[in-house]
């Protein structure tokens, strides 16, 4: 009989608890890291501000989830009989726990959750109402606010439970809006993209992401490995970048789990932050009514050329935060080689993965030309028949709540206040300076 | 004349150990961008198009509005000392030098021969060379031969990035920044320009600053480019001699 997550947390926490208590007495007042003024209006980019237990970026390896590569999850994390692809169940155990889990565990988390995915008929009322003009990502968000009303955590605050039992009832909330958010994101799309027509029942029997996809009207089973694949790869990235921090922030004032991760799918929906995949999309369609589908490398060196040269971006490039490629970026690619190398639009891409970096070099504009995760997420999802590029962000989204839920439930286990930076007037600081 | 300086030219010829490619493409560049041997090749080949300068990133008159605050102030007794690292074809310096209305001296070096007989032969006639004021050395990164405490103000425009590609990049790096450190006057200033994000670059440097105790502080900043490449000054700041 495998031991519920919960159960496996609590002497987790303990432990921890324990361990950040000694560790603070001793180095508590440990200097990290200067604040200057520029910092202050530069978006607190560089300032060290924010504990998360659950990934770390390693400017060489990419993101570490619990210490492990990419390399090493896609190795050790439980797959589905005969299948390649890790399942994002596993992924969340590992988060929570920082261990890597069973067959039997990833087994019971995917039981969980579909038996947690029932929605309350207001929600429903409510998702078959939205009108097409609004955004996939806005009634995702939407409807996940209004889901406040079923909080575990929310009823028990209000309930005064004592501060040391909060993480159970976020626990609860947690387990619940990620067995949902399958069946909600499904009904939006289906809604948007299939005329309404309804999803099909829950299977307990299925994983997360084989439920999402039947739910969603897909039946080729490269697609559910694809998903399985995608929503454990972007299932976390540090604590800092707007999505997983607001959740944070929000859930810091004792929001439940279901407002703030609303919050931080609001922060996605921005421009700078999740639409990079929609951009890539946007620009290779244009590619291709420009110069067509089938081009010669001295064709595509030409065109790229002309484009960076005239001062436009390729996007996708140019942004690198590591030192190599995005591992994230190379198993996607890896995905695409092995079951749809001739993909046209997979075809441009790889032909823009040898040629945009070289072109970035030779311009001078980049010594780290590295692509990033987007530039090929789009074009892996578009091959399979999911063509609506709006709703791509919606999967980032999901994905998303797996590490921001697996904090979530730390951060109120260890007990972490409300989060509260001081910020400070431009005559303010001109005092400062004057001052010294 | 220039405060006390080792120096030494070491001029190599290696064209007998350099492989027997004309082209160095971005490719090539990217994947030896450690290697003197491929420097030397990527300007060769440059140079055989008959280009004049090669610049990373940013061209001067893209961010002097943003350097105006290092340049000197007219009445300075002591000459200028200017040191930019890594200088490859680039007229960054020597634009930013001309600008600067006081006394000065400008030592600009690199480890590839072919680009520092490149700007030797592109000066020969200039007064400032003539005139000892601009000097071109071969030297590396992370051994300069300069006394401690001798630059006003030391540049890297996109060296780090290269030094960062060997295999012991993290150390080689430490190394290159620490030298440019001794190099620098009290005060001084020590500017790296690169595409490197801050998440990597300014913690690589928040640590080395640690490691000085008060001595030094640092700073970056994004700079505003027209086309929507993502540019950083990083800046540290000498406080204290050591």
């Amino acid at each position: 009989m495998v031991k519920d997550l919960k159960d496996e947390l609590r002497p987790l926490i303990l432990k921890h608890s324990e361990e950040v208590r000694e560790f603070r007495q001793k180095h508590g007042s440990k200097v990290v890291g200067e604040v200057t003024i520029d910092m202050m209006y530069g978006g607190m980019r560089g300032i060290k501000g924010l504990i998360c237990e659950t990934s770390v970026l390693d400017p060489d390896e990419g993101i570490r989830f619990r210490g492990h590569s990419i390399a090493n999850c896609q190795l050790v994390l439980p797959k589905i009989p005969r299948g390649e692809e890790p399942l994002p169940e596993g992924l969340f155990w590992l988060l929570v726990t920082g261990e890597v889990p069973t067959d039997d565990q990833v087994k019971a988390i995917s039981r969980e959750w579909a038996k947690r995915a029932d929605l309350p008929s207001h929600v429903v009322t409510m998702l078959n109402n939205f009108p097409p003009t609004v955004h996939p990502m806005a009634q995702l968000s939407a409807t996940l606010t209004t889901l406040s009303s079923q909080s575990h955590f929310a009823k028990a605050y209000a309930e005064g439970k004592p501060k040391k039992l909060y993480w159970e009832f976020v626990y609860e909330d947690a387990m619940d809006l990620i067995g949902k958010l399958p069946i909600i994101a499904a009904t939006i799309y289906r809604n948007l993209f299939r005329d309404g027509s309804p999803v099909c029942p829950i299977d307990v029997k299925k994983d997360w992401s084989w439920n999402f996809t039947d739910m969603l009207g897909y039946d080729d089973p490269m697609f559910t490995e694809l998903m399985r694949m995608y929503l454990t790869l972007l299932g976390d990235h540090e604590g800092g970048n707007v999505c997983s921090h607001t959740c944070h922030l929000v859930g810091s004032a004792l929001s439940d789990p279901y407002l703030s991760y609303a919050a931080g799918l609001n922060g996605l929906a921005g421009p700078l932050h999740g639409l990079a995949s929609q951009e890539v999309l946007l620009w290779l369609n244009k590619l291709q009514q420009d110069i067509g589908v089938d081009v010669s490398d001295e064709e595509m060196h030409a065109f790229i050329w002309d484009t960076l040269q005239s001062g436009q971006v390729v996007p996708g490039y140019g942004h690198a935060v590591l030192r190599k490629t995005d591992p994230r970026h190379l198993v996607l690619r890896e995905f695409a080689l092995k079951h749809l190398p001739e993909d046209k639009l997979f075809r441009l891409v790889s032909q823009l993965y040898k040629i945009v970096p070289d072109i970035l070099i030779e311009q001078g504009k980049a010594k780290n030309p590295w692509p990033n995760v987007d530039a090929c997420s789009g074009v892996l999802f578009t091959h399979y028949g999911m063509t609506e590029m709006s709703y791509h962000t919606v999967l980032l989204g999901i994905s998303r709540a797996l590490g921001c839920m697996a904090s979530m439930i730390w951060s109120r286990a260890l007990g972490f206040p409300i989060e509260r930076p001081k910020s400070m007037s431009t005559t303010g600081l001109k005092k400062l300076c004057h001052s010294n | 004349m220039a405060a006390p300086v080792r120096l030494f030219r070491e001029l190599f010829f290696h064209s007998t150990r350099c492989p027997h490619r004309e082209i160095c493409s971005g490719i090539d560049l990217l994947n030896g961008m450690s290697k003197q041997s491929t420097w030397n090749r990527f300007y060769k080949m440059r140079q055989e198009k008959g280009e004049k300068s090669f610049d990373w990133f940013v061209k001067y008159d893209d961010i002097k509005e943003s350097l105006e605050q290092y340049m000197p102030n007219d009445c300075a007794v002591q000459p200028f000392q200017l040191l930019d690292i890594g200088c490859g074809t680039s007229d960054f310096s020597s634009k930013l030098f001309s600008d600067i209305k006081a006394s000065k001296l400008l030592y600009c070096i690199d480890f590839s021969q072919n680009a520092i007989s490149h700007l030797v032969s592109l000066n020969m006639d200039s007064t400032t060379s003539l005139d000892h004021q601009i000097q071109f050395i071969i030297a590396d990164a992370t051994s300069l031969p300069f006394t401690s405490s001798t630059f006003d103000l030391v540049i890297d425009k996109g060296t780090l990035d290269a030094v960062l590609r060997n295999d012991n990049g993290a150390d080689m790096a430490v190394s290159a920044i620490s030298e440019a450190i001794r190099v620098l006057k009290t005060n001084g200033h020590f500017l790296q320009i690169s595409d490197e994000q801050p998440d990597t670059r300014f913690e690589l440097l928040q640590q080395i600053a640690m490691k000085y105790n008060c001595q030094l502080s640092v700073n970056f900043k994004q700079i505003d480019t027209s086309f929507g490449m993502e540019y950083f000054i990083y800046t540290i700041n000498k406080t204290v001699s050591s």
